[in-house]
């Protein structure tokens, strides 16, 4: 179930006009991908603490040459957009593979800097992926990275405990939850190319 | 011996009381008037006995930390603890998990966390005993601590709350708010360390009457956690009228026996509110108005990260350096300005517009000092070009920040580039401590600078001389014969022509030259009309004034590919007597000095070259620094 109250994107904006004092940062209406005007991207850290680190590790590793270098500008709009919900579809067809039997587990990963939600739900069936979700549900484990980071894992030139350890990845859930992830990431990272929605659907 | 004995004993002759007379011992008969004569003399030392400060104390008044509500909704981290930490040299790492560190510690610092909901979401997250004992607020520090969605579901249910108006009493209690109050101001007493490091205690009332019409001031205290407790400090729930903070601040006076002085700031964003001659409410300003503002607002914040407002370039097209790190397209959300807005926002309007207020009320209500301070919103607070940390976390280096939003209130945005790194104060102190650094600012013996630490001194009198400027010692010189920066010119005295001012800057060790000096120059003429004009006093190098009266541009060895430049032109230091030229013995006028560097580069140039960005054309990639030294004021007759 997603959050009652709405879009986590609203929340966000909703949590901006409701601060006290002046000159708050801009709230989020949109993704980044969308409108990189309107990203909030400070309001992750009251929810996440130290979500933003992630920020910081990852440009620090693309100047370190562990990610690719950026590009300027900076991708927005639809193709950016459509580059990011590929890499998350793709991630998800990975998960379905990679879950173990039995496994049920429900992971929200944001990319960051733009904000973009994807929310995958792992289950006996397989895996259901919904990119540019509103945001995660309650009870899921959420994940902060990069969609660079996202790239290097499917590539294979990245795995998960790795980019955890560099910072460039981070988990908020209960201890079970996160070992579960961390696992099933792992595996997801570790694969051979899989036909994508071989298990899995998606939503846009 | 026994000369050094009765040397004592006359010295102590001649300090109880006038007394003399001949002595005779068996050393002889010594007459008290020679005595008197030796001990006149200077010491060896020439510091020994002097009682005039002797070196500016570095800091600001103007903080915030994850105690302010937008500051913590915004990702910020760093609480006041780690805030004080870093102002004292400290290395700490950033919101965005960076190491941060500043080039120099500062002398002193006030974290002026937003009194409005004082401390109480970062209280919920930390689990404060006093809002524990409310089971929602259990909840919800549970469900943050939780991260994740249980974070975020405490968020909506707060939002909702909020919307509903049933929030938990704790959040909105009086009660509430003196207990983070006393818990902030007990963070603050413990990196207190008198002569080594002031911490300041104080707040920012944060008014935003009408919707964003910026009418902020920071409390500052001369007080100790003892004074400070006794009062619990206002919020804009209690009002939102400047004239209910000077209430509060008498309140606060009469019961503690301590002291409170108020710095409003960002005039710039107050879309003509900060200076204008209605109260907020459009009601014309009284002489109770007039002569209370003056009481409790010695200090205006001329400069910070959200602009510069010493003066607006369409005010004043003269002013070649006038467009300097201007924000002008509205108040704090971005809301247009209306006609004629502009007159109403900026120092130096606001101190030519004083001078006529003191002509009908008797009373100068904006006879103001210069402080500078960041009002950076991430606990760290910065101004050097090359360590900039931003406004809030999303502005903390970052390779976005050559495009990103510092403001977006539906669509009308602010980018990041045009945050400044900006500024600090220096406060002429004679010791650093809460009393002499506040007595200081109380008495306008304090200037504000763009971030650069360069050393200024000021004094305006009757009878400086071109020689004086030759000597090593512009204090002992400046103090003996005139006033220093914040203060009114002695009367005129018989024969005087003109009032003249000594002006010395020497540069910041880490900075740029000093391109020149300027002393601004405000009057009412004959007619009662506003004026001003700007002079340019020393200058670096051999430049001629053109025909206009100007000196030409320094020019500029920025290496923008590099991010650095050379003080190859410029100087490190500028000392010079300068006459009014001008002056009019029957025309109220006040003075003030513009230190300006050579150009160096801007942080956006740091940026550029350290992440490999490219930054929009319209982007500054140079900056000049500049010192804004207080006042010095003359009255007919005065």
């Amino acid at each position: 179930m997603t959050l009652a109250a709405g879009r986590w994107r609203a929340v966000l904006a909703a949590a901006t006009a409701a601060c006290v004092g002046g000159g708050a940062p801009s709230p989020v209406l949109a993704c980044g991908y969308e409108n990189p005007d309107a990203v909030a991207l400070g309001s992750l850290n009251w929810a996440y603490p130290d979500a933003l680190h992630v920020h910081t590790a990852v440009w620090q590793a693309e100047d370190a040459g562990i990610l690719p270098p950026r590009v300027q500008p900076s991708p927005a709009g639809p193709l950016a957009f459509y580059r990011a919900a590929a890499t998350m579809t793709r991630f998800g067809a990975r998960l379905a593979d990679a879950r173990a039997p039995g496994t049920e587990l429900a992971i929200s990963v944001v990319l960051i800097p733009q904000v973009m939600w994807t929310r995958y739900q792992i289950g006996p069936e397989g895996t259901h992926t919904t990119t540019h979700a509103d945001g995660p549900a309650a009870g899921d484990l959420v994940v902060v990275t990069g969609e660079k980071v996202m790239r290097a894992i499917l590539d294979g030139r990245l795995n998960g405990a790795e980019a955890e350890r560099l910072g460039l990845l981070r988990l908020y859930g209960r201890d079970g939850q996160s070992a579960a992830a961390r696992a099933v990431i792992m595996r997801a990272g570790s694969q051979d190319r899989v036909a994508a929605g071989a298990s899995g659907t998606t939503d846009f | 011996m026994i000369f050094r004995t009765l040397a004592v004993s006359f010295a102590g002759v001649l300090v109880s009381g006038p007394v003399f007379a001949q002595v005779t011992t068996d050393a002889g008969t010594i007459d008290p008037a020679k005595i008197e004569r030796f001990f006149n003399q200077p010491g060896y030392s020439p510091y020994a006995g002097h009682n005039y400060p002797m070196r500016p104390l570095w800091g600001e008044i103007h903080l915030h930390t994850s105690w302010s509500g937008d500051a913590i909704a915004g990702g910020t981290r760093v609480g006041p603890d780690d805030a004080l930490r870093y102002a004292e040299g400290h290395e700490i790492t950033s919101s965005t998990g960076q190491q941060v560190r500043l080039s120099r510690p500062y002398d002193y610092m006030m974290v002026a966390d937003h009194s409005d909901a004082l401390g109480v979401m970062s209280g919920v997250l930390a689990g404060e005993s006093a809002l524990m004992a409310d089971p929602q607020l259990k909840k919800w520090n549970q469900g943050m601590n939780a991260g994740g969605a249980e974070a975020s579901k405490v968020m909506i249910e707060i939002i909702t709350a909020q919307g509903e108006g049933k929030l938990p009493k704790p959040m909105t209690d009086n009660d509430t708010q003196f207990d983070m109050w006393r818990k902030m101001t007990e963070i603050v007493e413990s990196h207190n360390d008198p002569g080594r490091f002031t911490a300041l205690i104080g707040y920012e009332w944060t008014s935003n009457f009408g919707g964003g019409n910026n009418l902020h001031r920071n409390v500052v205290y001369r007080d100790g956690k003892s004074f400070a407790d006794q009062v619990r400090p206002m919020t804009t729930f209690d009002s939102e009228q400047p004239r209910d903070l000077w209430d509060w601040m008498q309140g606060y006076e009469d019961k503690t026996g301590g002291k409170v002085l108020a710095v409003p700031h960002n005039g710039n964003l107050s879309n003509g509110l900060m200076f204008s001659t209605e109260t907020p409410d459009g009601h014309p300003i009284d002489q109770k108005w007039v002569e209370t503002r003056a009481r409790w607002e010695p200090l205006y914040e001329i400069t910070q990260g959200k602009g510069t407002s010493e003066q607006h370039p369409s005010l004043a097209p003269a002013d070649e350096f006038a467009n300097f790190e201007i924000w002008d397209k509205g108040n704090l959300n971005v809301k247009p300005k209306k006609p004629g807005d502009l007159n109403y926002e900026y120092a130096r309007e606001a101190l030519k517009r004083g001078l006529k207020l003191e002509q009908e009320f008797g009373t100068n209500p904006f006879k103001f000092g210069f402080v500078g301070s960041t009002d950076a919103h991430t606990g760290v607070s910065s101004t050097e070009e090359n360590n900039f940390w931003g406004k809030f976390p999303n502005s903390e280096p970052s390779p976005e920040r050559s495009t990103g939003n510092a403001f977006d209130f539906e669509g009308r945005t602010i980018k990041d580039w045009q945050l400044g790194a900006s500024g600090l104060t220096a406060v002429w102190a004679g010791e650093n401590s809460r009393a002499s650094i506040w007595d200081a600012m109380k008495r306008k013996e304090v200037y504000a600078t763009t971030g650069t630490r360069m050393f200024v001194r000021f004094f305006g009198g009757w009878d400086f001389a071109a020689e004086d400027a030759l000597r090593r010692d512009p204090a002992a010189v400046g103090y003996g014969k005139g006033v220093p920066m914040g203060s009114d010119l002695p009367p005129v005295p018989d024969g005087a022509k003109a009032p003249s001012f000594l002006v010395a800057a020497l540069k910041d060790p880490l900075s740029g030259n000093l391109d020149r000096i300027q002393i601004v120059k405000g009057w009412l003429d004959a007619k009662g009309e506003m004026q001003e004009h700007v002079y340019d006093v020393v200058w670096a190098g051999d430049r001629k004034p053109g025909a206009d009266g100007k000196v030409p541009l320094v020019g500029s060895t920025v290496d923008l590919p590099n991010a650095t430049w050379t003080n190859t032109i410029g100087a490190p230091e500028l000392i010079a007597v300068w006459h009014d030229p001008d002056f009019d013995p029957a025309l109220k006028a006040f003075y003030y000095a513009r230190v300006i560097e050579i150009p160096t580069p801007r942080w956006t140039a740091y940026d550029a070259a350290y992440f490999k960005e490219t930054f929009a054309p319209e982007v500054p990639m140079e900056v000049t620094e500049r010192a804004y030294a207080s006042p010095i004021w003359y009255t007919p007759g005065g």
